[in-house]
Formats: C-alpha cells, sequence, structure tokens
C-alpha cells in the first residue's frame, strides 16, 4: 500500500516548516551535529509513519518536540547512527558549525550546575519555555500534561531553580559544554 | 520567574533558533525528506510493513499511546480513591517511620465537604513541593504547596490584571485565602499561606473519557476537547473553605491506595515481581533506589517496563547471536505476562498491560532484522522508546 499524494504533500509541507526547529531543539540538548541530525531524522521518521496522529497547524511542533525528546532519550542510549542521509546531513552541520559557531557568548553565572542540580523533568519545562519559547498550554502537549499542571509545574520548576541559584556561592562561569552535559 | 533568571536561561542557550535558522545545510534536508516518504512501503526491519503498521496502529492506538504516555512521560492515571468520609483511622495503626516524618513536613488538608476523595497525589512527602488532587464525580482540584517566601512573587505572578478576576477573599484554616478566576472561562484558583507554605489551589478539566491515555494528549487549546471544570464561584468557593486541617493520621489514611508512600516502594515492588519471571542481571534494587514513583500504577508499569526491557533486550541478542535456547526462555517469559498479577491489577487504570502485552505477542510472531540497516526506526527502538527502557535498571543492552 502506498501513501495517497495528500499524505505526501502534507508531511512534505510539516517537514519544511519544521525541521529546523527541531534541528535547533535536537542541537541544544544533544551531544554534536551527528546526534541531532539522527534526532532530526527519526523524529520526522516517526511523524510520517504516523502522519494521522500530528496535529495540524500550530499544533504541530508541540507534537514534534514531544516525538524528539523521546527520540533524543532512546538515541542516548543505543548510540545508533541512522542511515546514510542522516550522516549527510550530520556532516554539513558538522561543518557549518565548524566554521560558524552558533553562539560567541559563554554563558556566565551559575546556571548551569544549578540546572544540573533540577530533575530531568523540571529542566525540561524550563528549557522548553526558556529556549523553544513555548508557553504552558504548548509544554503541556511537548510533555504528556495537562494545561494547568504545566503551569503549576512550570512555577514550581522556577522555583526550584531560584532556590539552588540562591544556595549557590558564586562560581567561575560554566563553559559551554557544560551547559550542553548539564541537559543531556 | 525574574527577568534576570530569564536572562540567565537564555544566555545558557548554546543555539539560538535564529542561529540555527541560517545554517546552510545544502540539499541534505531536501534528501532527507525525500528518502522518507520514498521509503514508506519499504519493509520495516521487524518484518511489517508500514502499511501494516498503520492498520495495527488503528486498531489499537491506544497501546503506542500508552507505550510513549505512561512510561516515557510518566502520565498519570486517575486510580481508585479511597472515600475520605468513611476513613476512620484506626487507634494505634502503625504508620512507616518514613511516612509519618514525612507527612509531619507537608501542609496536611482535606476537605469536609462530603464526597471528595483524594485522587492522585504526586510528591506528597515533599516537605518544599508537592501536590494532592481531590476528585468529586467529574469535578476535581489540585492543591500544590510551595515555601511560604516564595509566596509575594507568585502572587504577582498569578495577579495579572486582565487574564486573571480576582473576586472577594475568603479564609481556609484560619488563613485569608484569595480567589482568583481566569478570566471569562470557569478555570478558578485561590491562594493563601499555611504554617512554612503557601497553597495554590487550582480546578482540574474534566477530560472526556474517550480524551483520557491519548497519545500525546494536547493541552488546553491545543486542539484538544473543550474542557470545563464544572466549577462556578460559589461552589469553588465552598470546596475552598471547606478544607480542614487534618492529623497525620488522617492524612496518611486520606491516601488511596494507589500512593505508595515512604518506606512502601521496596515491599511494594517485591509483591509486584513475586509471580514475574526476572531476566539474568536484572537488579531490583536500583529500582528501588531511582524511583521517585509513588503511585502504585505508574511504579508497575516502571518495574514490568523494566521487567519487559530485558526480556525484550535478551530476545534481541538471541536472535542476533543464533541463541535459540536465550531466544525461547525470554520468548516464554514474556508469554507469562498475561498471568502476572500486577499488569491485571493495572488493567482497571489504563492500557499500559495492553502495551506488554502486544510486546510478548509479537515476541511470539516476528523476528527482528539487523537494526544497522539505515532509514527506518528499528523495532529495537521502537520498543527501547516505547517502554521507556532508557534510564530502567533493565539488564544492558
Amino acid at each position: 500500500m502506498s501513501p495517497t499524494p495528500p499524505d505526501r504533500a502534507r508531511f512534505e509541507q510539516l517537514f519544511d516548516r519544521h525541521h529546523r526547529a527541531v534541528l535547533g531543539y535536537a542541537l541544544r540538548r544533544s551531544g554534536g551535529p551527528h546526534d541531532a541530525a539522527d534526532v532530526v531524522a527519526d523524529t520526522f521518521l516517526v511523524a510520517w509513519r504516523r502522519l494521522d496522529d500530528v496535529p495540524l497547524g500550530n499544533d504541530a511542533l508541540p507534537w514534534l518536540f514531544g516525538v524528539a525528546r523521546r527520540v533524543l532519550a532512546n538515541h542516548r542510549r543505543s548510540a545508533q547512527r541512522r542511515g546514510d542521509l542522516a550522516a549527510r546531513l550530520g556532516e554539513q552541520l558538522a561543518a557549518q558549525l565548524a566554521s560558524t559557531p552558533l553562539t560567541h557568548s559563554q554563558p556566565h553565572g551559575a546556571i548551569g550546575p544549578a540546572l544540573a542540580q533540577l530533575s530531568s523533568d523540571d529542566r525540561e519545562i524550563l528549557l522548553l519555555s526558556a529556549w523553544e519559547g513555548l508557553q504552558p498550554a504548548e509544554i503541556a502537549s511537548v510533555m504528556g500534561l495537562r494545561g494547568a499542571t504545566a503551569r503549576s509545574r512550570l512555577s514550581r520548576a522556577r522555583g526550584r531553580l531560584e532556590r539552588v541559584l540562591s544556595d549557590q556561592t558564586p562560581s567561575a562561569p560554566p563553559h559551554h559544554d557544560a551547559i550542553q552535559e548539564v541537559v543531556r | 520567574m525574574t527577568t534576570d533568571l530569564d536572562q540567565l536561561l537564555r544566555d545558557a542557550n548554546p543555539a539560538p533558533q535564529n542561529a540555527v535558522d541560517h545554517l546552510d545545510l545544502g540539499d541534505a534536508p531536501d534528501l532527507l525528506r525525500r528518502a522518507m516518504v520514498d521509503e514508506e512501503p519499504a519493509t520495516t526491519p521487524n518484518g511489517r510493513t508500514a502499511a501494516r503498521q498503520r492498520r495495527w496502529r488503528r486498531r489499537g492506538p491506544l497501546l503506542v499511546a500508552m507505550a510513549f504516555s505512561f512510561a516515557v512521560l510518566g502520565v498519570f492515571a486517575v486510580a481508585s480513591v479511597d472515600r475520605l468520609d468513611r476513613v476512620s483511622p484506626s487507634p494505634g495503626q502503625a504508620w512507616a517511620a518514613e511516612a509519618v516524618r514525612a507527612a509531619k513536613e507537608v501542609p496536611r488538608v482535606l476537605p469536609s465537604e462530603p464526597g471528595w476523595t483524594i485522587s492522585y497525589a504526586d510528591e506528597a512527602f515533599d516537605g518544599e513541593f508537592g501536590s494532592v488532587q481531590f476528585a468529586n464525580g467529574n469535578r476535581a482540584v489540585e492543591l500544590t504547596w510551595y515555601p511560604r517566601k516564595e509566596y509575594g512573587r507568585y502572587f504577582k505572578d498569578r495577579d495579572r490584571g486582565s487574564e486573571t478576576d480576582r473576586f472577594e477573599d475568603g479564609s481556609v484554616t484560619g488563613e485569608k485565602a484569595v480567589f482568583f478566576r481566569y478570566a471569562d472561562s470557569d478555570d478558578y484558583f485561590a491562594m493563601w499561606k499555611t504554617g512554612k507554605h503557601f497553597i495554590e489551589a487550582r480546578v482540574q478539566p474534566d477530560i472526556p473519557p474517550e480524551w483520557k491515555n491519548k497519545p500525546m494528549p494536547a493541552g488546553e487549546g491545543m486542539g484538544g476537547p473543550p474542557l470545563t471544570s464544572h466549577f462556578d464561584e460559589a461552589s469553588f468557593r465552598r470546596f475552598i473553605t471547606s478544607l480542614r486541617a487534618a492529623s497525620v493520621d488522617a492524612w496518611l489514611s486520606g491516601m488511596p491506595s494507589s500512593v505508595i508512600k515512604p518506606g512502601e516502594s521496596a515491599e511494594a515492588i517485591d509483591r509486584m515481581l513475586a509471580d514475574v519471571p526476572t531476566p539474568k542481571g536484572f537488579d531490583r534494587s536500583r529500582l528501588v533506589d531511582e524511583s521517585a514513583t509513588r503511585d502504585r500504577y505508574q511504579l508497575g508499569a516502571a518495574v514490568t517496563g523494566s521487567v519487559a526491557c530485558g526480556w525484550l533486550r535478551q530476545w534481541v541478542r538471541a536472535i542476533r547471536a543464533g541463541d535459540t535456547d536465550q531466544r525461547e526462555e525470554a520468548i516464554e517469559a514474556m508469554a507469562s505476562a498475561r498471568t502476572w498479577s500486577i499488569l491485571k491489577t493495572m488493567t482497571a487504570d489504563g492500557a499500559y498491560p495492553q502495551v506488554i502485552w502486544e510486546y510478548a505477542d509479537q515476541m511470539r510472531r516476528d523476528t527482528p532484522a539487523s537494526p544497522a540497516g539505515g532509514g527506518a526506526v528499528t523495532f529495537e527502538q521502537e520498543f527501547e522508546s516505547g517502554l521507556g527502557c532508557l534510564g530502567s535498571n533493565a539488564p544492558p543492552r
């Protein structure tokens, strides 16, 4: 049974619209360009296979982040690479990042070690808000929570992070890598 | 969150999206997208065609959903509850010392209105932050507590002018409570201080049965069903002001049987595993140490998921190595999942047992191909992700 043309068109539109956002999500949390490329490949493959389940419109991106989150968790364990095409995307990314780093400024303050002290869920909720710019309802979609629960958990995570920060003595700024280590 | 904290987090972003948007990726994305679409009719590594996968998905969307949502995301199930108004603490009832110690540290309030039960508890024994949910028919209210010193900041965050309407203050356990409603909705909440904490109480939306246990449930306004709390101002006020301080005994007695109290995890896990064969190398003590789950359904999912991960990994390894004995042992062990007591009791609260049974059936039917093939989500990855094997204490792959 072949996919229908409307399926293809919808998927292609979904991919074109969101693959950069998913790539960004993966780069912010994975170890490097190859891992991020793998996450993009796996995430959209799941989306293609579950196209009927992908929400329409703006709801699609939180759904994709939700898949990427699980793909990433799985990928960390399996350390498997996708096929040649994902490898090609990874190579392209690696080359680009070598010549054009994504950030020039070093993260400062005690945020890295402080984030490391939070639970992975608290951390992810904070980062979905701060890095992906998601609203609580969208965070709920990514995390599989209800909107009200996401709101209260976001508040709680913020409270915990502030508390950790206030308990820390000033220290040297964490290196960029330390931040990525934290979010893995 | 303060502006400073927001800024700190933003500064820590290793890959800002606007920078990612400007990366030159060449033709790699186009090739990747085309390859995916073209690959669809191909046979997947575990022998199922994509079309067949779709039919399976239509037949049992809940199965994949539950695998994801319960095992990976930890979505909770509303478990059977004990009626608070039936609870009569037995004199001299012995609670585990850890449970008593923990209960003393949290703000303990219970509704005096009849018909309400504790339906769910999350970190209910955490002295700093925690929450319990009370339910009565199709209405539910979640109480979350925070350190008292945070009250001012949270209040400021909640009192949002046009977004929230504040209505007449009330009193809870002798403390002033402030009531709010989100504009143009039946979404109510209240805040009040008590002891070392302050409490925020929020009505919960009534999720239609057909939407419960859905895959990646949509949040409010995210294409999900219309949600209502079934509260109005008067009934919300009545519920909040009916809350009364509870003794440690009443608090612990009021916890539903679904909640594993501090000090009970090891015993609960042992009971769950009593009739469950575990793979070689399975370390139940790690499950005890690592488990933050205190809901019985979630703990059951974590325990049986870990066992299943171990057997599935053994099965995959055995097929690769051509080890018939190991393969048969794994298939036989998973086939026995139909009789595992813990899964049978969990069926009333959700579909996680069906997920395990589906994998057991699949082990009997199919053989996985090498996961080295490019482009496809392998069966191995499917169960690793679906069962949340990451972080489980199953023997390593």
